[in-house]
């Protein structure tokens, strides 16, 4: 069973060997690991805290009626995501270690696999710690609490492809703060142009605080980023293949 | 003309180029090669600091597409997709524990740290399993990243400057590493350091557009 591979001047088509999926859970480990102790996690889990300290300060040392608002819990989700959030594909880049293990070791659909599965362990992780550190600033108001998790692991869903671009365009350890950018430039444009309620809607903004029913359009988007990051698949996979993917021609 | 080395049959894995021209931008470095090479000996590429040695290993490892003729790889087993590649400027992750990166590369080579045998064990540096891979040395690194592609018992290796950083000792156990892999494998390092004598094989030099394929016994030993 000879098996021949030629190579010819011509497109550079993308094939990798195969691994078992005990791979993708090894390498999403070692990933998040990674991710966990990269400095601006740190950053970003210290600005959550100061934040949601300062906005819980205000709250408990005003006089009731207090006031009905997130109590920066949103200010500081975004601080949080702006050092912590991303796939490592353009710091992986930068090391060349993406060369390394693609397709040396592992396919490029189990890499960018391992990848999202290490990101969305990493939502999941902080969404968890985010839940437990505003109840317990809010003093126990779960609704609080949860509510806000919910609503932001929904927007920092939605923007997951957009991270995605930016990570496969730009070399950069931080693309969450290139998709803020983005996403405050699409605000103020959109704002002009088609009005503050309808790019609000647009976006499946226009909430209402602790009503879950009005989570829904928002969990829409969110369901459609899932499906666009599978879309996006083989862009990704075209940045690695144009540095590391296989180049071959069956005989 | 074709030059042959190592007696192409068909019974071990072997790489051929035929006119072979590759460009590095729009310069043109490798000019209608036609070469082949079958597993037995480490093949060598060597030239002085770009004259396109990289380039040209990049495409017989399947990374780049030359700008003209054909790269072709043939294995009795039929696993010719299975390559490895390596390139000095690869660098660990830095955030990673030492065994939790060995214990990744168990899983991903298929053969753990334990199951390595002399002369690739002797590749693997002392590192104290907790230390972040950021803190361990350039040297320490590259053995890292070498011992475990090469622990992937693949039928063709492609490997670019292997030697630099690694101390003396490091560059003769990966000679023998890579001299009892290419018994079995087609095994082509590109260099620019001194050839060990005991690892003498066939020598593609590139000095200008147009290569010289040498072979052991007309190649300029240096080490």
């Amino acid at each position: 069973m000879e098996g021949v591979s030629r190579l010819k001047g011509g497109r550079v088509a993308g094939r990798a060997n195969s691994a078992p999926a005990g791979r993708v859970r090894a390498l999403a480990a070692v990933e998040l690991r990674r991710m966990m102790r990269a400095p601006g996690t740190l950053v970003g889990v210290v600005g959550f805290l100061i934040l949601l300290a300062v906005g819980h300060w205000s709250y408990w040392t005003t006089l009731p009626p207090r006031p009905e608002d997130d109590r920066l819990f949103v200010w500081a989700y975004i601080v949080a995501m702006c050092g912590m959030l991303r796939f490592g594909l353009a710091e992986d880049r930068e090391l060349a270690i993406d060369e390394y293990l693609v397709p040396n070791l592992i396919s490029p659909l189990r890499y960018a696999l391992s990848k999202l599965l290490a990101t969305t362990a990493m939502l999941g992780v902080f969404g968890a710690g985010a839940f437990a550190c505003a109840a317990a600033a809010s003093a126990g108001d779960l609704q609080y609490a949860a509510w806000y998790t919910v609503l932001m692991t929904l927007v920092v869903w939605m923007l997951l492809p957009a991270l995605l671009l930016v990570e496969i365009c730009i070399d950069t350890r931080y693309p969450a703060l290139f998709v803020l950018l983005a996403f405050v430039a699409t605000l103020i444009v959109g704002r002009l142009m088609l009005g503050p309620v309808a790019i609000v809607r647009l976006l499946g903004l226009d909430v209402e605080r602790y009503v879950y029913a009005s989570l829904g359009p928002l969990g829409v988007r969110a369901l459609v980023s899932g499906w666009l990051l599978v879309v996006l698949y083989p862009l990704c996979r075209l940045r690695l293949v144009g540095r590391a993917g296989w180049s071959w021609a069956g005989a | 003309m074709v030059h042959v080395s190592g007696g192409l049959s068909g019974a071990v894995p072997e790489l051929r180029l035929d006119g072979v021209s590759v460009r590095q931008g729009r310069r043109l470095v490798v000019e209608d090669l036609t070469w082949a090479h079958a597993a037995g000996r480490i093949a060598w590429l060597v030239g002085e600091n770009g004259t396109g040695k990289s380039s040209l290993l990049r495409v017989m490892a399947g990374r780049a597409r030359p700008s003209a003729g054909t790269v072709t790889l043939r294995d009795p087993a039929g696993r010719t997709r299975e390559r490895i590649y390596y390139k000095p400027a690869m660098r660990l992750p830095g955030g990673v524990r030492a065994q939790e990166w060995s214990r990744l590369m168990d899983r991903l080579a298929g053969l753990g740290a334990a199951e390595v045998e002399e002369p690739l064990a002797a590749l693997r540096p002392d590192v104290p399993a907790d230390r972040l891979l950021g803190r361990v040395s350039t040297g320490e690194a590259k053995r890292m990243l070498l011992e475990a592609l090469l622990r992937k018992p693949v039928p063709f290796v492609f490997l670019d400057e292997p030697y630099e950083h690694l101390s003396g000792r490091a560059r003769g156990a990966l000679t023998e590493a890579l001299v009892a892999r290419a018994r079995t494998a087609v095994v082509v390092v590109a260099t620019n350091q001194p050839i060990p004598a005991h690892a003498a094989g066939p020598v593609v030099q590139l000095d200008g557009e147009r290569p010289v394929v040498l072979e052991p016994e007309e190649a300029p030993w240096k080490g």
